[in-house]
């Protein structure tokens, strides 16, 4: 139990991780169906974002490697950084809110709302809308599933957490079951069949520039938002009562941190799909070098969300025939981890 | 820290939960330098009445002022620097080092951008200095016994720097020496112009410690007044039912009870 104390002497290793984040990042540009040298890479980014038309069998090597570096790999690296960003802080907020250390994202409808909206987006529109007609769909009914968790839970029980809880896996159910219908109403269409299968496996597959103007702004003013209410979370995390003596305003506080924590998952829920545990796991493997203050959890989250999505994305990407979707390693590592956890808890170390 | 005038004013207050009262009609007056004990069987309303000053959602009726201010006109920080609530219940606080919970003491004095002052610092090692918490500060609070949390908890109060503390069973749990401490340390408050009210179910600390009294049954004052007028025999048998005397000499405190059948 004592881990926290030895390492919360040291001063935070800001540099160290940056770096990190940073190799990482030049890793995951070379990497990949077309393996780029590093004076490739470095010739690449160096000669900037080349014309944004079509790749023919016109262009040279350097602006085909350009092309990739440029418009393929840098828009997803984007993504899976800021969205593993955003599930993680998200993920620690709302551990704090709820007291619970096994809340995450999922358990507000979150995911299950943003599925409804991916699919039933795939079902209706044109194929040439899709685009980005998933994400708009799933963003709007995301939010509309966690508000619905809202006002049922506050109708029910006050803003109590059980309440909110239990209306969250309520609703959840009821979007789980739409999207499964709407997924065997679709079977007999191969194409959409496999769309919706893909976008309900989570994945960065064909994601451009305009995926990345469309979340990272909202992700990013909202894990702002919700660093600035770290002392808040701090208090809430010693309960409603504790929180309220030293003067949180507990009323108010807490539907404004889970509207920020909303908007900055549903965001990434809507272009990269349901991708599980990372809400769950980055805060745990955080907590246990940071300690539960949320100052230095948030932040320190916010890093191990970039360098786990980042790293898994990337194995997605070097997968043989790309077999691998993020979703699935999120969720094949999130498994095992979870086991862990509880195993833990019950021994009460948690 | 020079309060003048009364402290906390409770006005035929009535509190409870989902529509029932648990308290009916409690007045009391709270001046500098005085402590009050509220005193009652379980389940009398000892916990609701204090509750009731920073909970709207249990107030029903009735006025509650601070320092000359109607609380339903107070921000929640501004009533926090005016105002500390120790509840009865001890957190799990499962991560946080003792210093990170006492520091949360501080959250009504963070400016709203640019975090604490300072002499934050100071005032945190003071207040884990006056319930002796010090030595742990680098401890995680998860791990300390409950009396060692409730001590903590009532040092991050202090780190409020509020002239009222509301605290709730704050001796409960602790063994007999920090128990006495307590009691100093609320002696000092007292004599620096806090005004405390306390609930308490220890009568021996009571009479060490309040300068003033308030039985409560079934959420009605019984009594209230001074100290030496409010814990004879007949008192506490009516409240209590037992029969018990507390007498106070000097700095000593005695204490009989009749545990016959």
């Amino acid at each position: 139990m004592d881990y926290a104390v030895q390492k919360r002497g040291r001063r935070w290793p800001l540099l160290g991780w940056v770096a990190a984040v940073l190799t990482l990042g030049v890793v995951y540009l070379a990497f990949g169906e077309a393996r780029l040298s590093w004076g490739e890479l470095f010739g690449a980014i160096v000669a900037g974002p080349g014309g944004e038309g079509f790749v023919g069998s016109s262009l040279g090597a350097a602006e085909w490697q350009g092309f990739v570096v440029w418009h393929m790999r840098l828009p997803r690296l984007l993504l899976a950084a800021v969205g593993g960003a955003g599930l993680a802080v998200s993920g620690a907020a709302m551990q704090a809110l709820f007291r619970n250390p096994m809340a995450d994202p999922g358990v507000l409808g979150i995911s299950a709302g943003a599925s409804v909206g991916a699919v039933a987006a795939l079902y209706l529109l044109p194929p040439t809308w899709v685009f980005l007609g998933v994400p708009v769909a799933s963003l709007l009914t995301a939010l509309a599933a966690t508000f619905a968790v809202y006002v049922l839970a506050v109708r029910w029980t006050g803003v109590g957490l059980g309440g909110l809880l239990l209306s969250g896996i309520a609703v959840a159910s009821v979007a789980s079951a739409l999207t499964s219908l709407l997924l065997s109403l679709s079977l007999a269409e191969w194409e959409v069949g496999r769309q919706m299968m893909h976008w309900l496996m989570g994945g960065l597959e064909e994601r451009t520039w305009v995926h990345v103007a469309w979340m990272v702004p909202t992700v990013l003013v909202g894990m702002v938002g919700l660093c600035l209410h770290a002392p808040e979370l701090d208090a809430l995390s010693l309960g409603e009562g504790h929180a309220q003596s030293v003067g949180v305003d507990v009323a108010r506080v807490r539907p404004r941190v889970l509207v920020l924590l909303s908007l900055v998952t549903a965001s990434v829920v809507s272009v990269m799909g349901t991708v599980a545990f990372v809400g769950l796991m980055v805060p745990h493997m955080v907590r246990l070098v940071t300690g539960a203050p949320h100052g230095r959890l948030l932040p320190a989250s916010m890093v191990g969300g970039v360098l786990l999505l980042v790293l898994a994305d990337l194995l997605c990407r070097v997968s043989p025939d790309g077999a691998l979707k993020l979703g699935v390693v999120t969720s094949l590592a999130g498994g095992p981890f979870f086991l862990v956890l509880l195993v833990r808890y019950g021994r009460g170390r948690l | 820290m020079a309060p003048v005038g009364t402290l906390l004013e409770l006005e035929n207050l009535v509190a409870g939960y989902g529509g029932c009262p648990v308290v009916h009609g409690v007045s009391l007056c709270v001046e500098p330098g005085q402590v009050w004990g509220v005193l009652g069987p379980n389940g009398c309303g000892k916990t609701t009445l204090l509750r009731s000053v920073l909970d709207a959602g249990v107030r029903m009726g009735g006025r509650i002022v601070v320092q000359g201010t109607d609380v339903d006109v107070m921000g929640r920080r501004g009533l926090a620097r005016a105002l500390a609530h120790v509840p009865q219940d001890v957190p799990e606080g499962v991560g946080f080092r003792v210093d990170d919970v006492v520091g949360q003491g501080r959250y009504a004095h963070l400016r709203r951008w640019g975090g604490g002052s300072p002499d934050d610092g100071d005032r945190i090692v003071r207040a884990m200095e006056q319930t002796d918490v010090g030595t742990l500060r680098h401890r995680q609070f998860s791990t300390l016994s409950s009396g060692q949390q409730r001590r903590v908890m009532l040092a991050r109060a202090l780190c409020q720097e509020a002239p009222v503390l509301l605290l709730d069973e704050p001796t409960s749990n602790l063994d007999v020496e920090h128990a006495v401490q307590f009691v100093r340390l609320v002696q000092g408050l007292a004599a620096s112009g806090h005004g405390v009210v306390m609930s308490c179910h220890d009568l021996m600390v009571a009479a060490g410690v309040c300068t003033h009294v308030l039985w409560l049954q079934n959420g009605r004052v019984l009594d209230q007044g001074p100290v030496d007028q409010m814990l004879h025999s007949r008192q506490i048998q009516e409240a209590l039912g037992v029969s018990s005397s507390v007498c106070r000499e000097g700095n000593r405190v005695w204490w009989s009870l009749d545990v016959g059948s």
